[in-house]
């Protein structure tokens, strides 16, 4: 039932006027770039999952003219996102910040990849001192597939 | 009538499912033959109550029979009638009994397609198979009945969701679902094995060709709604490392691994309990997915709104089959050991390679789409893992494996013997770099890392998948239909790298607000608004745009976008116009009026869009001509093994 | 223990992530609110029931107050507003309309046809203000106490249940 009230609500929401696509660029393109990097990294709360960037709900319109209007007042990247997380909370930032509850988030790919070399080198031993003993064939060429 | 017959149809599919199961277990089990071909008229009829009860549905969608509850809830009288039909399976419960439909038929061409096999063997398989078709049809008739009435009926119902009208909805979860769904073979097969004892090489050449199959729908059913969100949306969003499409993602990974498991194990008898546990562990990330979608702990623009109740039985329904065919592993693995061995550079080293980059992939997806569950567990605040954490990570292990799809080529079975194989490695690499060296600077010009990496990279798979197929058609060798699959397949890699790196480092945006008579400049593009009119839908009214888009002052292409309302839901949608080229796509969406005839818009041009999508089908269409390669091979040398082995089993004629 | 075991030990701890997940889905359905502990933002803003005049949300403090986020553009907003006009009549919390990117005349319009259930409504065309609370669509309601701090946050109308079960307890239960 609560899920059905998030829903009205979602599509109450996204039935206003609002497919509005802001027209605002700024004027020095460094600035223009610290922008399109943090739009992208901030998550729309009216949807699910996309990035303030990439929709044209109401509250991604405001979350952008904010962070365009805080970037433009001289506040930092990190500023920005401290901001928004204090109002709105951690899951407004698309990607985890560095943190001890997060890092394993970030250290996963590098632990996965020791893990299979560890893996790869023991079973290339194992089988590379196999070849002495073993006798079968492959197959003729044309089995190369 | 029609919904009752439907219902009815079920019950008794349920019933023969069960029967299926029991039989196709037990009865090799028992060695009691008579139970063994029992399974047979099981699964026909199973398949034949289920088309039956999916063509009650679709009836009762087609002629708005709106006591149905179903029909009540998503489908309407103005609704055109091809969306009827697939509204069936544009919501939880429709397409819930699409997904035992599609097993029906995979488990129908199991049982057509495997008279060369032994009986026992199929039976197995047949029986596994039965028994996740129960766990499925108890589910839907517990939890999800799709004939469930609705009484007084309404006059009408309300409407299709409209962001699901479009011809996405017809070909996405189809494609989607068969491959997904036939995930579940490669399964059956390896639980079969496992039950009977014994897994030797032909299981893998068995297994083969099925797993192909489905793995290729999975990539036609991923791409099509890739492209779908694409152009629907109107945003050039085509992939959003949604929990939903990471769900359905891992299983394609490891699907991928899969296919390059079992050709080793094919080959040289190796690897046989790893491409098992691969076996287990793409369907159970396929169930894994179901439970995602459906069980209400994700909220998701893709997952169906549902309860927990549901979720449960789906996880019950996970501990049981996945839990038992881990169970089954813990007890039959072990004994599975070969003695055959291989150099450190071969065939084999690279696909032992290629598997656990795959699998270090899927576990990077993984790991994030649980993330926040596992903060919500551990006490934290949620957070939020998307694009930007994706992008970053995933690149972790696909860049390596990128460069081993080119490296892989050269490399022999068992012994490395790279030779002269290693000058044509390098002098490939070579003639890449330059190339796209010269590309980047004089195409290109960014300073980008990500485009000459990928550049350079797709190149070098090019040239190094096409050495092979050159050189035996040179040498006036024979052509496999695999090497030219395996070829086409990973090609379509290379496209599909070129096109995401290419695009995403040269793509341009700008939201701008035109009046009729007004233009803005994109690159090297002029998109003018001509005019804005009104335009009349089926069940929607609409402003629609004409864009003339010049490049480099000629006029290259009109687009007409359209900012939809739809009467029923009221709902309002904006319909991107696509300008289409093999070297650029041209994307106009139309946001609101802003008053004064004004309209605000989004201009995209992506540079080799097409790609992206091209590099998919030709990965798919090299699944496709492996598999035709298999079964012609496998059917003559079935014929010899009948010839070979003196007593021949009941059955089985050649 | 060999390492055949791994996999299934490990779909085993899946299983209890998925089940404690399961179990919290219901409760998980919303953004939980940062500023809950915090001090309500304040802020001075037009006031759409006397044009010309401000809401200055500070001479809220020293008693409860409900600040709801509403629009007349919000199909909710209309289901809620009986709930907010008992709310209103039960006179345990002051309502703070915060008129959520409207149309002056449309929300006034709105009120007169559906009932004033507020206090006082303060208009936020752009949304800062909302931002400040952390709103992201509406209706969104916040429970701040005498003191100025948030207590409490609502996503979607106000039940009778949430009412009931959790708004009432945390103002009777602060005052005795």
């Amino acid at each position: 039932m609560m899920r059905g009230a998030l829903l009205a609500a979602l599509l109450a929401v996204t039935s206003l006027p609002a497919l509005a696509i802001d027209t605002a660029e700024l004027s020095d393109p460094a600035q223009q770039r610290r922008y399109e990097e943090l739009i992208h990294e901030l998550r729309c709360l009216q949807c699910q999952g996309e990035t303030v960037a990439d929709t044209p709900a109401q509250f991604a319109i405001d979350i952008r003219r904010q962070v365009r209007e805080m970037i433009q007042a001289g506040r930092s990247n990190g500023d920005i996102r401290q901001y928004l997380v204090d109002r709105y909370g951690e899951i407004i930032l698309l990607q985890p910040r560095w943190s001890l509850a997060n890092a394993w988030l970030w250290l996963t790919p590098g632990a996965l990849l020791l893990v299979g070399a560890v893996v790869a080198v023991r079973i290339l031993r194992q089988r590379r001192q196999m070849l002495a003993t073993d006798t079968s064939e492959p197959g003729e060429e044309e089995s190369r597939a | 009538m029609v919904p009752e017959i439907g219902q009815y149809a079920m019950i008794l599919a349920l019933l023969l499912a069960a029967a299926q199961a029991f039989f196709g277990l037990a009865g090799p089990w028992r060695g009691a033959e008579r139970w063994t071909q029992a399974v047979y008229p099981a699964v026909a009829g199973q398949f034949v109550l289920l088309a039956l009860a999916f063509g009650c549905l679709i009836w009762s969608f087609v002629n708005n029979d709106f006591s149905v509850l179903l029909v009540a809830k998503n489908s309407n009288s103005a609704l055109p009638i091809y969306y009827r039909v697939a509204g069936t399976w544009g919501n939880h419960e429709g397409s819930l009994l699409f997904w035992v439909f599609v097993l029906s038929l995979w488990t129908l061409a199991v049982a057509a397609f495997s008279t060369s096999l032994p009986r026992p063997f199929v039976a197995r398989v047949l029986g596994v198979l039965g028994v996740i078709s129960t766990g499925f049809l108890l589910f839907s008739l517990k939890t999800s009945n799709p004939f469930e009435r609705l009484q007084p009926a309404p006059p009408d119902g309300l409407d299709l969701n409209p962001l699901l009208q479009d011809f996405g909805l017809t070909v996405h979860p189809p494609m989607l679902y068969v491959g997904y769904v036939g995930f579940s073979v490669a399964f059956a097969f390896a639980c079969a094995a496992m039950l009977e004892g014994k897994l030797d090489q032909t299981w893998a050449r068995w297994t083969r060709p099925w797993t192909t199959v489905a793995w290729m729908f999975l990539t036609v059913g991923i791409t099509l709604g890739s492209y779908w969100s694409y152009y629907e949306l109107g945003w050039g969003g085509y992939w959003a490392w949604d929990p939903v499409e990471n769900s359905i993602l891992m299983p394609w990974l490891l699907g991928t691994a899969l296919i390059h498991s079992l050709a080793v194990t094919d080959k040289r008898g190796l690897f046989k309990s790893w491409t098992l546990l691969l076996a287990i562990m793409a369907f159970s990330f396929c169930l894994l997915a179901t439970f995602m979608v459906r069980s209400g702990v994700l909220n998701s623009v893709h997952s169906f709104a549902s309860d927990p109740k549901r979720g449960v039985f789906i996880l019950v329904f996970l501990v049981l089959v996945i839990g038992g065919s881990l169970g089954l592993y813990v007890w039959r693995a072990p004994l599975l050991r070969s003695s055959a061995g291989f150099d450190l550079v071969s065939r084999e080293s690279f696909l032992l390679f290629n598997n656990i980059l795959l699998v270090a992939a899927t576990g990077v997806v993984f790991g994030g789409t649980m993330a926040p569950f596992i903060a919500d567990l551990a006490g934290h605040e949620t957070i939020s893992v998307g694009a930007p954490y994706y992008n970053r990570t995933f690149l972790v292990p696909m860049l390596p494996l990128f460069a081993l799809v080119a490296l892989g080529t050269f490399a022999r079975w068992k012994r490395g013997q790279l030779g002269e194989s290693r000058r044509r490695m390098l002098g490939s690499f070579a003639v890449a770099l330059v190339l796209g060296l010269a590309i980047i600077l004089g195409i290109y010009g960014d300073r980008s890392l990500l485009a000459p990496i990928g550049v350079v990279l797709a190149l070098w798979i090019i040239i190094a998948a096409l050495l092979d197929p050159v050189d035996r058609l040179r040498r006036r060798l024979s052509l496999p239909a695999a090497v030219i699959g395996m070829t086409l397949a990973h090609v379509g890699v290379a496209i599909t790298l070129l096109g995401i790196t290419t695009m995403e480092s040269r793509r341009m945006d700008r939201d701008v607000s035109l009046a009729p008579g007004q233009q803005a400049t994109v690159g090297d593009y002029t998109f003018r608004l001509e005019s804005v009119q009104d335009v009349d839908g089926p069940n929607y009214s609409a402003a629609r745009a004409r864009v003339l888009v010049s490049h480099n002052g000629k006029p290259d292409v009109v687009l007409l976008p359209e900012r939809r309302e739809y009467d029923v839901q009221q709902q309002s949608l904006a319909e991107a116009a696509l300008g289409v080229s093999w070297h650029r796509d041209l994307l106009v969406t139309m946001g609101d009026p802003l008053g004064k005839d004004a309209w605000s818009m989004r201009l995209q041009v992506r540079p080799l869009m097409r790609f992206v999508w091209l590099g998919a089908f030709f990965m798919a269409g090299g699944g496709l001509l492996a598999t035709l390669d298999r079964r012609y091979r496998r059917r003559r040398e079935a014929g010899q093994a009948q010839v070979a082995a003196a007593g021949a089993l009941p059955g089985t004629a050649p | 223990m060999n390492r055949f075991w791994i996999p299934l030990v490990a779909f085993a701890l899946l299983c209890v992530v998925f089940g404690v997940a399961l179990k919290r889905a219901p409760e998980k359905q919303f953004v939980a609110s940062a500023l809950i502990g915090k001090p309500a933002p304040d802020f001075v803003l037009p006031d759409l029931l006397h044009p010309g005049g401000m809401v200055d949300s500070k001479r809220f403090h020293g008693g409860w107050v409900l600040v709801n986020v509403w629009g007349s553009w919000c199909e909710e907003c209309i289901k809620e507003n009986p709930m907010l006009l008992a709310i209103g009549k039960s006179g345990k919390v002051k309502l703070l309309g915060l008129n959520y990117k409207d149309d002056d005349d449309t929300a006034r319009k709105w009120l007169t046809d559906n009932g004033n259930a507020f206090d006082a409504v303060a208009v936020d065309h752009d949304g800062r203000a909302a931002i400040d609370y952390g709103v992201y669509g509406a209706p969104e309601s916040f429970l701040v106490n005498p003191q100025g701090v948030i207590v409490h946050k609502v996503v979607g109308q106000i039940t009778q249940q949430a009412w009931q079960a959790t708004l009432l307890p945390l103002i009777d239960g602060a005052k005795s």
